[in-house]
């Protein structure tokens, strides 16, 4: 052998070697007779239906078809002919579209550019009729952009292809297989020298055993018996003296995003198409095991598609497909709030429970882009053992994940068993591939088996046959990994079982260095999520409050607004990184959400704040904390009489804001409209270069920046010397290829001047609030921002306002603050994660954006401050600058996502000590749901619950899951601190349970007659169950 | 019927692009002359290899179904700069 590369060259073995394989291929396919006489008609498909553009017409090959976001149906008579009698017959069509086909009637198997072909009928009988209908989804991207082979084939208005029926021979096929691999596993660069020398050699021979190349083809059918007999003794059988190195688990599964370039609607058939491909390779391969995500899939395919839910049922039941996930769809693991976690898990298993009977013990999330420090704890209350996720070992640009399994430890201490394979969680089986999962996976001395996942996916397929045959040969490969088909479940169970004691620790959370501008992208939807997560708050603890006077509780339809909202936490949605139509699909289910608590609402408020003839206004707290300040009012002042505690408020028409001393906590306060307060002194000032109240003295320069914010209460100026605060900032913000998804780290390099306000004008001046409205235009944008402050509130609002019209350029916040720490604080929704406010390590230089709710915390000693918001999710923090990210644009896979419109308000507030001190959970509850004053109601109803700890939060107050009567209150401690607060429910009750998240009770809770002492570990999460609630007399 | 330039340019950004964007595709009118309309193919269209036969086949047939006459396509290509 050469030991020089040379270029000039005689023909190589290995080259040689894939002549000699084209001439078995040519081999694979026996009979082969088109199939004429097809009919196309275009639509759009929906779950219910087709919408038809046209009627049936003629179409033959190379014919054009489709319409961009089209559907499509051909309908066709296939008659077998007699040369087909009493074979195994393949319908084949190579077509750049997801096809489902029917015959007679019936649901048969699916095409995509994956599998060209399905098997019609074996054996097969002359003059048999078949009726075929093929529902056909054409796109500009083929099923799985990654299969290199069907790269090429995609289009939206495409060729009819030639449909033919056809024999395979198999003996043939199976020498295919065992010569194709053989060459892989001899020619790769992954395997070992001594392996490829040894296979190499084998290849040598068995190209010996080929007849000359002049022969003809029935020449190379009669040698390939000896080829394969060659093969098994020599290559497959096991007995090399290379021993099999590593194992592996091989999971089946197929990768479904919901909404991604393609909406919800036509994911339905996409899964429909999936799980038939799936169930018919079981019919093939009776060794084939598969996974399945998403309890969504599985309800919509059992609404839309009974037929194929029947067999996947009978699939599980025999435990050859497996329900992977416990979530209702793999949400995004950063921005949704805790409480929606809990809902993904609650309405996921449950579903799984009912329909399979089925208890999913596993988190499937193997494309989310980072999860949250919070879900360790709420995964493993709602009985989930492992965490599954692919994500950071192959997509972080910075740093490489040190492990693949390990106990994952949550900001409360709880910790949960996760896997992070080594491997994409989308291969097809190649050598590369199998040999990557054993050789990258850290784990082999703790495991000593690591998982495969494998199978096509984004927009379905799964599995082909291609992928199990090649697996079946490779674990008898020398030298590479024995691979054995397994569910999910049997490998998580055994290998953490082996390596219980001895796993490594991840402490927070499981940061992904990329997708970074997710955080921010399509801000219109972070804005409903956020303002409905808040509103199901709320509309469930007035109906559970409204329950108790003997209202229905409106389980049925709280859980299908909720759903809505769950589905749009899906990974490509909630996210941004998603077509215009996902995203106009996502906010048409919020407006659906928000109607339906809209309406849930209205009926609860009849029975605990009746319409009434005084002049009074009802306030609703559905918070934990009593709460003072200002409601906003639904009439005009003058309309409800109200006096000296009301003030109309500029922008908004009508809106009015009323003065309120206290609202008790999850309860409902009357407001006499018609009565004065004292009249005291107050101090509260707008000026055009100056705002001032108790609080603060804030001081804008001639051109709108604010130069100063003056602490009153402290006495020590808030911005840092030099600077400006609520200091706008524009970067280009060109990441490439993940448009949606990336913010680059070098956008800094790449300013773009803001141009400062161009008018100040004083809007409002007393006697509740105070405040300036600045305008400005920069670029092809403008905005509009009025900054206030109030009589009785210690915030800085700047509510604003902004027409967004930038390519490629992202738009951050800053405020430069006078605190020095090491440390910064963010709000997770369920406690506090602090984060390294330095960039001394390659981990802490990768976090240059993270993720933050509803507000961001600096603090030093005794003084801290504090930025919240309204809608945001991106944040960074560099020595004093806390910066909040507002907009990005890019320009794909949504060349206008968003551009136009949009509203949101961020605070600025100063307090003692740290976070915990100055009211920051709550002030920014505030922020994000104002009270609301409905006039012309007076309440009828005591506080729902009473709590003595501030720390507590209420995360859910709610009527139980299984449609009783029983109530249910989700606390959670929120300062990071041990304590034990007593629950003092406004309504009697027998009996008080603990329970998991799905609710089923795990121990009964003493209490004496009126409450329950409940402790608390540190940023712990607690669900309580109370039996025989006893409805108010005279409901 | 004798159609102008803006009604061109309005009945292709109004009925056509919403439904190519759909996909992640996108086209821009750019100019009409004779009986040829120009249009910018964009984003997923740029790099499509369906766009100059299948899609552009689609495109005429509206054009002539709205406009009652035969019009020609000519399509230029516009590639985001990471692809």
């Amino acid at each position: 052998m050469p030991h020089v590369k040379v270029w000039r060259r005689s023909i190589t073995l290995e080259e040689w070697a894939y002549v000699e394989l084209k001439r078995i291929e040519e081999l694979v396919v026996g009979h082969r007779i088109p199939v004429m006489g097809w009919e196309v008609r275009e639509g759009w498909y929906h779950p219910e239906g087709y919408t038809w553009e046209n009627d049936f017409r003629p179409v033959a090959a190379g014919d054009f078809w489709g319409m961009p976001d089209g559907g499509a149906q051909f309908r066709g008579t296939i008659v077998i002919p007699s040369e087909l009698d009493n074979k195994r017959v393949w319908f084949s069509m190579r077509i750049p579209a997801e096809v489902i086909v029917r015959r007679n009637g019936r649901y048969l198997d699916g095409i995509d550019p994956n599998r060209p072909r399905i098997l019609l009928a074996d054996p097969a009988r002359a003059t048999d009729h078949h009726e075929i209908i093929m529902d056909a989804y054409v796109r500009s991207r083929p099923d799985d952009a990654r299969n290199p082979a069907v790269k090429e084939i995609r289009g939206c208005v495409q060729k009819f292809p030639q449909p033919f029926l056809m024999t395979i021979d198999e003996e043939v096929l199976a020498a295919r297989y065992d010569f194709e691999l053989l060459l892989e596993a001899a020619y790769s660069p992954r395997s070992p020298a001594e392996v490829q020398e040894f296979l190499q050699a084998k290849v040598r021979e068995i190209v010996k055993l080929f007849p000359e190349a002049e022969a003809g083809k029935e020449a190379v059918r009669a040698s390939l018996p000896a080829i394969r007999a060659f093969c098994a003794q020599h290559v497959y059988s096991g007995k090399s003296p290379y021993a099999p190195q590593g194992r592996l688990a091989a999971v089946a599964h197929s990768h479904l995003d919901i909404g991604y370039l393609w909406k919800a609607e036509q994911t339905v058939q996409k899964n429909a198409r999936t799980c038939l491909i799936q169930l018919r390779l079981m019919d093939r391969f009776p060794q084939f095991l598969y996974a399945h995500s998403q309890a969504w899939c599985y309800e919509t395919l059992e609404k839309h598609y009974p037929e194929i839910f029947a067999e996947v049922k009978q699939r599980v039941a025999q435990g050859r497909w497996e329900i992977v996930g416990a979530q209702y769809v793999e949400p995004d693991g950063n921005v949704p709030s805790a409480e929606s976690h809990i809902r993904q898990l609650v309405y996921g298993k449950r579903y799984f429970l009912e329909k399979f009977g089925v208890e999913v013990d596993n988190c499937w999330l193997p494309d989310n882009f980072g999860n949250s420090a919070i879900l360790p704890q709420i995964l493993t209350l709602a009985g989930v053992r492992y965490f599954v996720s692919n994500k950071m070992s192959t997509w972080n640009d910075v740093n490489r994940f040190p492990y693949h399994a390990f106990m994952w430890r949550g900001i409360d201490g709880t910790s949960i068993r996760a896997s992070i394979p080594p491997m994409h969680f989308i291969s097809w089986n190649t050598v590369e591939q199998l040999r990557r999962s054993w050789t990258e996976f850290s784990a082999k001395e703790l495991c000593e088996e690591s998982m495969h996942m494998y199978g096509y996916g984004d927009g379905g397929s799964g599995v082909t046959d291609e992928m199990i045959a090649w697996l079946d040969r490779l674990s008898r490969t020398p030298g590479f990994p024995s691979v054995r088909l397994s569910t999910a479940k049997e490998y998580l169970d055994s290998s953490f079982a082996k390596a219980e004691t001895r796993l490594p620790e991840w402490d927070g959370e499981l940061y992904l260095e990329m997708h970074r501008g997710t955080f921010t992208t399509k801000g219109i939807l972070k804005r409903e999520n956020r303002h409905c997560e808040l509103q199901a708050l709320e509309t469930e603890a007035l109906c559970a409050m409204a329950s108790i006077f003997g209202e229905a509780y409106p389980h049925e339809k709280l859980r299908e607004a909720w759903k809505k909202i769950l589905l749009n936490q899906f990974h490509d949605i909630i996210p941004g990184s998603h077509t215009e139509p996902v995203g106009l699909e996502a906010m048409q289910a919020y407006r659906a959400a928000r109607e339906i608590f809209e309406t849930a609402k209205g009926k609860a408020l009849e029975k605990l704040a009746p319409k009434s003839n005084s002049n009074s206004a009802a306030v609703v707290n559905p918070f934990s904390w009593s709460r003072s300040g200002i409601a906003i009012l639904d009439i005009p002042a003058s309309a409800a009489g109200a006096q000296a505690q009301a003030q109309t408020l500029p922008g908004g028409g009508e809106r009015t804001a009323i003065a309120i001393t206290e609202v008790p906590q999850m309860g409902i306060a009357d407001i006499n409209l018609g009565s004065r307060l004292p009249e005291t002194p107050i101090q509260l000032e707008a000026l055009p270069n100056r705002l001032e109240n108790r609080f603060f003295r804030i001081t804008l320069d001639n051109q709108g920046r604010c130069v100063s914010i003056f602490d009153k209460i402290r006495d020590r100026e808030v911005v840092s010397e030099g600077t400006v605060a609520n200091q706008w900032q524009m970067f280009q913000d060109k990441p490439g290829q993940f448009n949606a998804w990336d913010l680059h780290e070098r956008y800094p390099d790449h300013p773009i001047p803001v141009d400062e306000c161009s008018t100040v004008e004083v809007v409002e001046n007393g006697p509740l609030s105070a405040a300036v409205l600045l305008r400005r235009s920069f670029s092809k944008s403008k905005a509009e921002q009025v900054i206030r402050i109030y009589r009785d509130i210690p915030r800085i609002d700047f509510e604003t306002w902004v027409d967004w019209h930038e390519d490629e350029r992202i738009l951050k916040v800053a405020f430069p603050v006078t605190v020095r720490s090491r440390i910064f604080t963010t709000d997770t929704s369920a406690g506090v994660l602090e984060r390294d406010n330095h960039r001394s390590t390659s981990w802490q230089q990768a976090k240059f954006e993270v993720c933050c709710h509803k507000w961001i915390d600096i603090s030093e000693g005794l003084f801290g401050v504090s930025l919240l918001n309204d809608c945001k999710y991106g944040c960074d923090v560099q020595d004093n600058v806390l910066r909040l990210s507002l907009l990005r644009s890019p320009i794909s896979p949504d060349p206008e996502s968003d551009r136009g419109e949009h509203r949101f308000t961020y605070s600025i507030m100063t307090h003692d000590g740290d976070w915990r001190r100055g009211g920051v959970v709550e002030w920014a509850y505030d922020l994000n749901w104002p009270m609301r004053a409905l006039a012309g109601r007076k309440s009828a109803a005591a506080p729902a619950l009473l709590l003595d700890q501030k720390a507590m939060q209420v995360m859910a107050f709610k009527a139980d899951e299984d449609g009783g009567s029983d109530l249910i209150v989700r606390l959670g401690e929120l300062y990071g601190s041990h304590c034990t607060a007593r629950v003092t429910p406004g309504f009697a009750f027998s009996k008080v349970f603990e329970c998991d998240l799905l609710e089923r009770t795990t121990a009964e809770l003493e209490h004496d007659d009126t409450s329950v002492l409940v402790p608390f570990r540190s940023y712990q999460i607690r669900t309580l169950r109370f039996y025989g609630v006893k409805m108010i007399a005279g409901s | 019927m004798e159609e102008s330039p803006e009604m061109v340019k309005e009945f292709i950004h109004t009925e056509l692009r919403p439904r190519i964007r759909v996909d992640g595709g996108d086209i821009l009118f750019t100019g009409f002359s004779g009986d040829t309309v120009s249009i910018e193919a964009r984003g997923q269209c740029a790099s499509c290899p369906a766009m100059c036969d299948g899609l552009s086949w689609w495109i005429e047939r509206k054009l002539t179904e709205r406009f009652g006459r035969s019009l020609k396509l000519s399509v230029s290509r516009r590639k985001n700069y990471f692809e």
